[in-house]
Formats: C-alpha cells, structure tokens, sequence
C-alpha cells in the first residue's frame, strides 16, 4: 500500500489519497492521471491492468486501485 | 421535421397524449418507439433502414456476448465495430451515398453499447426492439447527445405518469432552448458569415470579431438544441446525458474539453484514450519517453500517442478536411504544452507571489481560455483552408480597428444589436446563477408572479427578436455531422 500511495502522490501531489474516495466520480483525477497511474502500477507490480477493468469502482480511492492490484496479482477476476 | 420548428411542437403534444393518456404504464415505451420512427422518417431524407441494420448488428454481437468466453467475445466485439464504423465511413466519407441523418450519432451510441456489454458493464437487450428505442430515440437522433445504455434504458422502457414536475421542467428548458437558439445563434450567424467570407477586405479586429461571434453562436446554437431535447425528454420523465457544463467558466483548456460536448468528449475518452493509451504500443511507447526525455515529460508520452488518434479522429469525426486535422492538433498542442509546462508556470507564479486563489486570478484564467477557444475557431470557421490561411494571418498581422458597423456587425442594426448583446448577457448571468445552484429549482421557490414574468419576458424575446427561417437541419450546427 506504501508503494501505491508514494505512486499516487508523485502523480498529483496536490490530492490528499488518504481521505478521498471520488478520484473518478468527481473527476479529482483526469485522463492523463489515470493512464500515467496506470503506467506506473504496471512496471512497479508487475501487473497488466486491461481496458475491462478501467471502472470507477476500480480507481475511486487508493483502497480500491490497491484491490485491484492485489485481485490481478492473484489472477482473479470480477 | 426540426426540433426547433412549430410542427415538432404539435407532433410533441401528440405523443404526450398517447404517452399518457391512450397507452398503459406499461406499453408506454413503444409510443416513444413509433414517435422515434415517425421523427426520423420524417427529420431525414435517408430511409431508417441502416439505423436499423446497426441495431440488429448490436442486438445480435450482444446475444452472442453474453454466452461466449472471452476470446470469442473479443472476436464479436471487434467484428460488430468494424461492422458500425465500416458503415459510417461507407455512407458518411465516401462520396457515393447520402449520410442519413444522425449517423455519427447513433453509430458511436452502438458501439458504446456493445462495449459496456463485452466488458461486463450492462446486460444484453434480448428484446430487439427496446434496442430499437435506445438507438433511435428521437431527443437524441440529430445531435445527441451520446447517450449511455447503463443510465438510459431502465427510464426508457419503465414507463412514467404524468407529473406536473416533469412538464413544467420540460416546458421551461425548451423555451430556454428556443431562446438560445432563435434569438442569439440565429441572429449572430449571419454576422459571422459575412465577416469570416468577407475576410479579405476586412482587419484583424474584425477577423478576431468572427472568431468571437462564432464561439458564441456554436454556444447559444448546440447547447440551445440540447436544451430543447433534454425538456423534451423530461416532459417524458427520462433524463438525457448532459453535453454542457458552462463551459466559458473553465479555466484551462483541459477543463474546456471536460465541459463542452461533454458525451462525445467522454466516448472518445473511455472507448478510445483509454483503450490506446494503455495498450502495449503506448507503454512501449512510453518506456522510449522515460529513456530519452525523463521521467516527467517521459509518462505523458502513452497520453501522446493516443491522442495523436483521438484528436485526428475527432477532427475527421467532424468533416475529413485538414482544417479539422489542424484544428485536433492545435487542442492537442496546447493541452500537452500546458501540461509539460506546469512546473515552470507553477514557478513563475511563485516568483511573482500571483495569489491563484484570488478571485481576480481565476477571472483572468477563465478569460484567457475563452480568448484561446475563440483563436481556435479560425480553423473550422473560414470556408476552406486558403481562407483559413488568410484569417489567421489576418488576426497577427494586420491589426486595424474596424473602418465602421459593417466591420463590427454587418446586417444588424445598433438597435438589434443592443437586444442581442442583452440577450447573451442573460445567458451569461443564468450561466453565473446555474454554476451555483440549478436556475429552475431557483425559480421554483419564487411566487408565481414573478416566475410568469420570466417565462412571458423569454417567450416575449422569442416572438420580437427570434429568427424563424427553419431548413431541413434547422440550421444546427453540429446536425451537419
């Protein structure tokens, strides 16, 4: 979770990833965002996050984008 | 038939009666089916026939979706776009055949459709004629908005009662709508026109003047048709995508894009930025950036080689022209530049101690994007691309004042002038009001008196100063596409 949220804060430092929970709804995150984000947890969990999972449900709050990790790590599905 | 014609009016008070009145809660779903089918028989001069074609090809990729695993379900996705899109660049680009009417519209609304349903997102219609509805439903056929399954079809096909809720919302924003659109698009349209033909004559003030009109005019003239189709479907109970956000209150460019056409914009976002910007080309892509550029300008690069396709897809979406081409780079310049540039922007107003919170810093932010989105017109405004060429040499190099009104306004008196300007301030200050809290909410606490003053004062406008000249689009702009 540590090397999620370091991620999170060096794409938008100004986002307090703690406490929010709409990074997608309220569009705290824009497009560039997600697919730097995207970028990133790719290289630094060995993980390929594809198009089916790009929901808000999946990127809202930092719990929810570190679930998806873990699910993909484990090679789990919706 | 045009949204914005008396004959729609009376076809609408039509349907509302058989909606609610001749139909069962129920069944109610097929008036809007047959009012859908009649409007674009009517609306257009194709026959419906490949409108229905797109419908049976989704209806059937998503039958089969729903029972195949996953590679086939890839196969069926990929041959039902192919399908849609072959049909659209057949009939829309190839010269040989008349585009029927909204098909820019409806296909990318199918193959949205067929998306959610692969991944997962939405059930497949197994009723081939609800899926008739959602692809064709009148409010939605000429200009969109491009409208969702998820949200759309549960109100289409539950049926709603007649409410005095819904038809006084749905009755007030029509109006509004018949206000942007008859009294400010048509009337300032003329004035563009000539300015932007008569080009060669005219300054640089003058060139940058149509630019102007012509944001406003694209403003007034497709969030007004939006405004009459989204009352029109409220009167209905059924509550559309929104397509405008007011988006003269942005701040960036970026956040233009997020408030203007805001469905089309969120279509190309998640069924193509997203698909392309994280596919294996574009993290290799990406990995390349990061080698020679470093890491900050490196993780735009996956950002960069997907809109390098959107922008030029959008700007083809609209005409196959380079003046579009140019335009999609132009908004692909300036929102990739401001994004490599923030640090050193973020510096500068450090430096200079800029309070950015300040209200006065956000004025000057917002102007600035709205003097942005105005240069921006010169690509699509003039009628070809020598022209467009010679506008924007105008506007940098040949700054003079207008040598007299028919350089500022030409074909509009300073009296009707005066009524036009007081009619886009009323825009505006509605604009200011609705950003805060929504104006008909607003409108309903207040006594009756005062809320007929409104609506007669709109109505009152519409009659004196709207123009009524109606052709086969109703003179829409974004019907053209």
């Amino acid at each position: 979770m540590e090397q999620l949220m370091k991620i999170l804060r060096e794409i938008r430092p100004d986002v307090d990833f703690e406490k929010e929970k709409a990074l997608l709804d309220d569009a705290v995150l824009d497009s560039f965002d997600i697919v730097s984000l995207i970028g990133e947890i790719n290289s630094s969990f060995q993980v390929d996050i594809p198009f089916e999972e790009l929901e808000p449900e999946n990127f809202n709050s930092a719990e929810d984008i570190y679930k998806l990790i873990q699910r993909l790590k484990t090679g789990g599905v919706k | 038939m045009t949204v914005n014609s008396l004959f729609f009016l009376v076809f609408l008070a039509g349907i509302y009666l058989f909606y609610y009145v001749v139909f069962p809660v129920k069944y109610r779903w097929l008036v809007l089916l047959a009012a859908s089918v009649i409007f674009y028989i009517q609306a257009c001069a194709a026959s419906p026939v490949y409108v229905f074609l797109s419908a049976m090809c989704i209806w059937i990729a998503g039958m089969l979706m729903e029972t195949q695993e996953k590679i086939k379900k890839k196969i069926i996705l990929a041959a039902a776009v192919v399908f849609n899109l072959g049909l659209l660049l057949v009939l829309k680009y190839s010269g040989f055949f008349t585009a029927p009417l909204g098909i820019s519209y409806y296909t990318l609304i199918a193959v949205g459709y067929v998306a959610d349903v692969y991944k997962g997102k939405v059930q497949a219609q197994k009723n081939p004629a609800r899926l008739l509805l959602f692809l064709m439903y009148f409010p939605q056929m000429t200009q969109g908005p491009v409208n969702r399954y998820q949200p759309m079809a549960a109100q289409l096909y539950e049926g709603h009662r007649m409410g005095y809720h819904n038809l006084s919302y749905g009755c007030q924003r029509i109006l509004w709508g018949f206000f942007k659109k008859l009294v400010i698009a048509d009337n300032l349209h003329p004035a563009m026109q000539s300015l932007f033909d008569g080009y060669e004559t005219l300054g640089g003030v003058s060139c940058a003047l149509a630019c102007i009109y012509m944001t406003v005019w694209m403003y007034a003239d497709f969030s007004g048709y939006m405004d009459i189709v989204a009352g029109t479907s409220e009167l209905f109970g059924i509550h559309i995508a929104e397509n405008f956000k007011r988006p003269f209150f942005s701040k960036s460019l970026a956040e233009y894009w997020r408030r203007w056409h805001i469905t089309l914009c969120a279509w190309f976002r998640d069924y193509m930025f997203y698909p392309l910007a994280i596919s294996s080309a574009a993290v290799r892509f990406g990995k390349f950036g990061r080698k020679h550029f470093g890491v900050r300008i490196g993780k735009l690069f996956p950002s960069l080689f997907a809109l390098l396709f959107v922008w030029t897809c959008t700007g083809l979406w609209h005409e196959p022209n380079w003046r579009y081409v140019l335009w999609g780079a132009a908004n692909g310049f300036f929102i990739m530049g401001a994004m490599v540039m923030q640090p050193y922007f973020d510096a500068w107003k450090k430096a200079f101690r800029i309070p950015v919170k300040s209200r006065g810093w956000q004025i000057f932010c917002m102007v600035r994007t709205f003097l942005l989105v105005c240069l921006l017109k010169v690509f699509p405004g003039p009628k070809d691309t020598a022209a467009m060429a010679g506008v924007i040499r105008k506007i940098f190099t040949d700054i003079r004042l207008p040598g007299g009104w028919d350089e500022v306004l030409p074909g509009i008196g300073k009296g009707d002038a005066m009524c036009l300007g007081f009619a886009v301030l009323i825009v505006f200050a509605v604009d200011v009001i609705q950003e805060k809290q929504p104006v008909r909410d607003l409108l309903a606490q207040k006594y009756t008196l005062v809320r007929w003053i409104c609506y007669l004062g709109v109505l009152a406008m519409i009659l004196l100063f709207g123009q009524f000249n109606v052709s086969m689009t109703g003179g829409f702009a974004y019907a053209q596409f």
